[in-house]
């Protein structure tokens, strides 16, 4: 373990959206490690602000949105304090990120090569025709089926799995460190899911890529992830390494999650679930964002809000629960 | 008759041996652009029995809503039959029509766009009830509140509007609206793919429970395989338009003779990182076909790991493989 080396720190993180009707903390208090080669999963409720942390990442995040504080530290660079300039080379070069809807990312107006081989031009220092070689080599990689053809072929005549290749080969046709991925499988068909899940996974092996996921299906979490975030309401509630977190779930939050999530092959499975809604900016609970909905809430949950610390060996969790290390 | 001996205990005691619904050679094509037909619904058989809730999975433009919408009117079948409690709905008075469309209510994926936003949430769920009844106001008004107490929301949300509620708040609003006439039929499609994976589980035990309280039935519609299998006794598979496998949730899990079922349950990515590297994946390489340009014999051919010459010239019909489980396949797995 220790020969493991941190290829992506962000401490402290705070984007804020600065909107007429107020201020929206979208992430508020992030911090987290990634190593090299890891896969680590981001989970969480819709609006828990998975996306909004990566785009942060990449330095993505438009007006209104900022960020606000915090570190974002990428091998030796520190992101934040880059010129547009320098992130726009690190994106897609040392950093790519593949979206949920393809379709949106893709421009309908030229033929996937033409967007491949651009990529790969600004890249590296290609011709042209290497360039086409190369894309072709990768749309083969991904496993599309006669990428010559595809090649020509303008993204609006592709499948929903099919535009997704396509984006992942486009993804890593320059080798990046870290692949971002934010819910890449949520709009495909369970089959089609499962390649794409598959081709990831391969991937990642051969290239020694790290991958951040940003998914809300425990399912897939449990199939592809090292390590686990859980975020609730802009923050980290719990991270841990992957069988730690399904087998012994820690923060009420993540217990909840689990014990929600079907089984699949037990057969008289009753699911609990959390009651409650998921907070909105409007209503934010004061102290532990998670107490109106926590089984075990306490008093001091009410109003003291609980910060996240290394509870065990290697398990973050922010929880009042955990306070002395109990259990 | 249909083998439910091994069901778990949703329904269990509720589910009769009463057939409901019956739909037989059920189509529906659609003209689309250059004079092509879009075959959405080609030919399906079903039953759906009082109390049972019956799944229906299969990938995107399969016709699962399609269907749906085929019961409750929302769309005209090109051909087929379809009984509805011992009726066919070609050959039914007008009252008995005005009658099966209370009967038959439908829950939506979308609850955002599928209320009125204009309305509050207690008109929503009285405005079945004042169409179809002759209640007096203060009935109605009674009414809504028991309904509103069964879905789980405060009487006091009747007065707001949709947009003042959560995601899994509107589905309530919805199933609430859905279920005011007293149903016998409720077609569910979709009802919780658009909702956070902790609501989910609320919205599915609310509906299990209500089915029991209120005697319904259900179809419930989804392409996560997870949550069918959970509400469902039954599962239907559906590919290209057509049932490929029909049969006791159970068994379809434990033994799919599909291939296509075969391939579906090994993909459902399962919650249990230490069965990752040990479980078989059945990956099906190529990609969808369109449901214009629908393959010959065996739509399902192209994709299919053990596809014979026969199958690419012959459609298999679907046909009661084993007790209860019915299979359109000519090579089907898992036979004992
Ligand atoms: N451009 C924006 N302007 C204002 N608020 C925003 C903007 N983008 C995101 N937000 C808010 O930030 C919060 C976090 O959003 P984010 O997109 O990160 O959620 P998420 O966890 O990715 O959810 P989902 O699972 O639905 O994708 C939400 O409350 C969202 O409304
Ligand atoms: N009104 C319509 N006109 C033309 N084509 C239609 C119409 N409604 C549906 N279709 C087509 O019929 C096919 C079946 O659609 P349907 O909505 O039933 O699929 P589905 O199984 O519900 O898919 P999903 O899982 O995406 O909801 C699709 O190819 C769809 O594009
Ligand atoms: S801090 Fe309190 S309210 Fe929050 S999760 Fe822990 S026990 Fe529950
Ligand atoms: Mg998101
Ligand atoms: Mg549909």
């Amino acid at each position: 373990m220790s020969e493991d080396k941190i290829l992506l720190k962000v401490e402290n993180l705070h984007t804020y959206f600065i909107t007429e009707t107020g201020t929206v903390p979208s992430v508020n208090g992030v911090s987290f490690e990634m190593n090299e080669g890891e896969t680590v999963a981001i989970v969480g409720e819709s609006g828990s602000g998975k996306s909004v942390t990566s785009l942060s990442i990449m330095g993505l995040i438009e007006s209104p949105g900022k960020i606000v504080n915090g570190k974002i530290k990428f091998k030796d660079k520190e992101l934040n304090k880059l010129q547009e300039k320098e992130y726009r080379h690190l994106r897609g070069n040392e950093i790519a990120m593949i979206f949920q809807e393809p379709l949106t990312s893709l421009n309908p107006l030229f033929t996937v090569g033409n967007q491949i081989s651009e990529t790969i031009v600004l890249h590296q220092k290609i011709d042209k025709k290497t360039a086409r070689k190369q894309s072709i080599e990768m749309l083969r990689h991904v496993g599309i089926p006669s990428p010559e053809k595809v090649y020509d072929s303008y993204p609006h005549v592709l499948s929903g799995g099919m535009r997704q290749r396509v984006m992942i080969a486009m993804a890593l046709s320059c080798r990046p460190y870290l692949l971002i991925a934010d819910e890449p499988t949520t709009a495909l068909d369970v089959t089609i899911q499962a390649q794409i899940l598959n081709l990831m996974r391969n991937l990642s092996k051969k290239h020694g890529t790290s991958i951040l996921l940003i998914t809300h299906d425990l399912g897939v979490v449990a199939e592809m992830a090292d390590k686990v975030i859980v975020m609730y309401a802009g923050q980290v509630v719990e991270y841990t390494d992957v069988f730690t977190l399904f087998r012994e779930p820690k923060h009420p939050y993540t217990k909840g999650l689990l014990n929600s999530t079907p089984k699949f092959f037990e057969t008289d499975e009753k699911l609990e679930s959390i009651e409650g809604t998921v907070p909105t900016i409007n209503d934010m609970p004061k102290g532990c964002k998670f107490h109106p909905r926590c089984p075990y809430a306490m008093e001091k949950c009410v109003v003291e809000e609980p910060q996240i610390m290394t509870r065990f060996p290697g398990h973050q969790i922010r929880c009042w629960l955990y306070e002395e290390g109990g259990n | 008759m249909v083998n439910l001996q091994n069901q778990s205990r949703n329904g269990q005691d509720v589910i009769e041996d009463k057939i409901l619904l019956e739909v037989n050679g059920l189509k529906k094509y659609f003209h689309v652009e250059k004079n092509q037909i879009l075959k959405a619904v080609d030919g399906i058989d079903f039953t759906v029995l009082q109390g049972e809730t019956l799944g229906i999975v299969g990938e995107s433009g399969c016709g699962k809503s399609t269907t749906g919408n085929l019961l409750i009117h929302l769309l005209d079948k090109t051909e087929g039959t379809i009984i509805f409690n011992g009726l066919d709905m070609d050959k039914m008075t007008k009252e008995e029509m005005r009658k099966s469309r209370a009967d038959i209510q439908m829950i939506f994926q979308d609850p955002y766009s599928s209320l009125n936003p204009r309305m509050r949430v207690k008109d929503i769920i009285a405005e079945p009830i004042k169409t179809h009844t002759k209640l007096s106001k203060k009935e109605i008004n009674d009414e809504v509140n028991r309904l509103l107490d069964a879905v789980g929301l405060d009487r006091s949300y009747g007065n707001r509007y949709p947009h003042e509620f959560s995601g899994g708040q509107r589905q309530r609003i919805g199933i609430a609206r859905a279920i005011a006439l007293r149903p016998k039929l409720v077609i569910c499609d979709e009802p919780v793919s658009a909702l956070d994976v902790s609501i989910q589980a609320q919205i599915l035990n609310l509906l299990m429970r209500l089915q029991k309280e209120f005697k319904l039935t259900f179809i419930f519609i989804a392409h996560g395989l997870p949550a069918v299998k959970y509400i469902s006794n039954r599962i239907a598979v559906m590919y290209l338009g057509r049932i490929v496998e029909i049969t006791t949730k159970n068994e379809l899990f434990e033994k799919p003779m599909h291939p296509y079922t075969e391939s579906l349950v090994s993909a459902v990515p399962l919650p249990d990182p230490t069965i990752r590297d040990k479980r078989e994946r059945i990956v099906l390489q190529d990609d969808i076909p369109s449901n214009l340009n629908i393959p010959t014999g065996c739509r399902f051919h192209s994709r299919c790991p053990y596809v014979q010459d026969i199958c690419k010239m012959k459609e298999p019909s679907l046909s009661e493989l084993e007790k209860g489980h019915q299979v359109a396949c000519f090579f089907p797995r898992n036979l004992n």
